[in-house]
């Protein structure tokens, strides 16, 4: 479960502009490039994204790099924590996997709740390539959002939305994997609790967002042992006790769940652990007090290759 | 890894480029001398553009702002910097920017948004029952959301999960560097997280 996804899905899909709307626009920009420059009907914005921006970005670089810790690439965890991953990576080692066609989708249904209020079920699509996300909206229309290839673009850079095809291509040694997603967060190994955090949850959306080849798999549980912050730990889900791989970021704690048998993936969810005011300003039906102990979980109920959007297994 | 082939992406309305195409930045070059040049990266991006907006703002307000960001962009395309081929980053920072002076629009939005669902974890919250959150709902708790994260926050966290850029490319469009972006999206999902679980307590 990934609340980028759910946020996209959440709002209607925009429809394209109507296309006397399109031409409108291109008539007047036609008319404005050929005007002389005192007709402008927009007077020159040169702080737009310029000079406004540059003074934010040097003011905020300089409280964001502050914190001035030095790299410390401490060797990770526990050993029984280790013990754990070692053992996961084994285990995805020997995952029967036949990787899905370029345009097959990734179906996945989790159930997304805390164990205090409601559950809402969710089926998901993700294109294999990366090229589109599908899901049902409210009135049980199919919803096929297809990402367009933009020009002049390199191979997709991995982003949140990264497809089964990009992920795949990543290195299956555990270092060379490592190493890439702290390039990936940031230039610099080891530079303080936000950026092992990152990291964490770039190997998280990896395992929950996607099917995997079973090699890279099994690198990434073996890259997190390298990770700093990162935890192993139980947690009773539904009478099932369950494996928790997390970390820790200032007041939550994001987690994996696997199975302690198979260790399959079996879910995703967040831990508070330490009261927290998110803020008092509020509006409509969100809080201002979360307390440590509370916990949100996507449970994932099915995960399947198939070959169309909407199809289930 | 492969770049999507032209007939995986068969269903898309009209292919936006293919690699003989130039690039944006090739186009936007060129329009120093011959401004009509820049009608290509307008047809390539104006919908996009056009739909981040109306998910924002409301359509009310999409036509006007997104026509702006063109003008603006098109204004200020001598300083484009050349060694971007793909000019979506710098079109979402202008528009960005403009959106900003829609704040209260915006609030009002979300505000709107999150009343409307704002039943849904009232009644038949006893143990044990479960129900389902609709969509309305869900969407009414990701607008609350929205409402409590800061200005700055939510920037990154729409233009990546909105305009689908890479954190880099949000990090380019907002003029910020990117560890300053990361810090700012992970706050804004976490947060995002939270309210998704739907912590009710403290709810009158």
């Amino acid at each position: 479960m990934n609340e980028l996804d759910i946020l996209r899905d959440a709002w209607p899909v925009p429809e394209p502009p109507p296309e006397r709307a399109r031409e409108r626009v291109r008539a007047d920009l036609l008319a404005h490039s050929t005007a002389r420059p005192r007709r402008r009907r927009f007077p020159r914005r040169a702080a737009i994204g310029g000079v406004a921006t540059a003074i934010a970005a040097g003011l905020v670089a300089v409280q964001n790099l502050g914190d001035g810790r030095s790299p410390s690439p401490v060797p990770a965890i526990p050993v029984a924590s280790a013990a754990v991953l070692e053992a996961a990576a084994r285990a995805a080692e020997d995952d029967p996997f036949t990787a899905p066609r370029a345009d097959q989708w990734i179906y996945m249904k989790e159930d997304f709740g805390s164990d205090e209020v409601p559950e809402m079920r969710q089926e998901r699509w993700r294109r294999a390539d990366g090229g589109g996300v599908a899901f049902y909206d409210e009135s049980g229309r199919l919803q096929v959002e297809m990402l367009r290839p933009r020009a002049g673009r390199k191979p997709v850079p991995f982003g949140p939305l990264a497809g089964y095809q990009q992920i795949a291509a990543l290195p299956t040694d555990p270092d060379e994997l490592r190493r890439w997603a702290y390039d990936l967060t940031d230039d610099i190994e080891g530079a303080g609790s936000t950026g092992h955090a990152e990291v964490y949850s770039v190997f998280e959306g990896m395992v929950s967002d996607n099917v995997l080849p079973p090699d890279l798999k099994a690198a990434i549980f073996r890259a997190l042992k390298q990770v700093p912050g990162v935890t192993v730990d139980t947690v009773e889900v539904n009478g099932r006790r369950v494996y928790t791989l997390g970390h820790t970021d200032d007041w939550l704690r994001q987690e994996l769940l696997l199975d302690t048998e198979s260790y399959d993936y079996v879910g995703q969810s967040g831990t508070v652990v330490r009261d927290t005011t998110i803020t008092p300003e509020k509006a409509g039906n969100s809080t201002g007090e979360i307390k440590a102990g509370d916990r949100a979980a996507a449970m994932r109920l099915v995960t399947a290759v198939v070959d169309e959007p909407g199809q289930r297994p | 890894m492969a770049q999507p082939s032209a007939n995986s992406l068969q269903e898309q309305p009209k292919v936006l480029a293919t690699p003989d195409e130039p690039s944006d930045a090739v186009l936007i070059e060129r329009s120093l001398r011959r401004p009509e040049r820049f009608e290509v990266v307008f047809d390539r991006h104006f919908d996009a553009i056009h739909g981040y907006v109306a998910r924002r703002l409301g359509r009310g307000l999409a036509d006007d702002v997104a026509s702006e960001t063109f003008l603006i962009a098109f204004d200020c395309r001598a300083r484009y910097e050349l060694g971007q081929p793909d000019a979506a980053p710098w079109l979402y920072g202008i528009a960005s920017n403009l959106i900003a002076r829609h704040r209260r629009a915006e609030v009002r939005r979300y505000r709107a948004l999150a009343r409307a669902g704002g039943e849904d974890t009232v009644e038949g919250h006893s143990e044990g029952v479960a129900r389902r959150l609709d969509a309305q709902a869900l969407r009414a708790r990701l607008a609350a959301a929205l409402l409590d994260l800061k200005a700055r926050d939510r920037e990154v966290l729409l233009l990546v999960a909105w305009a689908q850029l890479s954190l880099e490319e949000a990090a380019r469009a907002l003029g910020v560097p990117a560890g300053t972006a990361r810090s700012r999206l992970h706050r804004a999902r976490a947060k995002t997280r939270l309210a998704l679980a739907g912590e009710t307590k403290g709810e009158s």
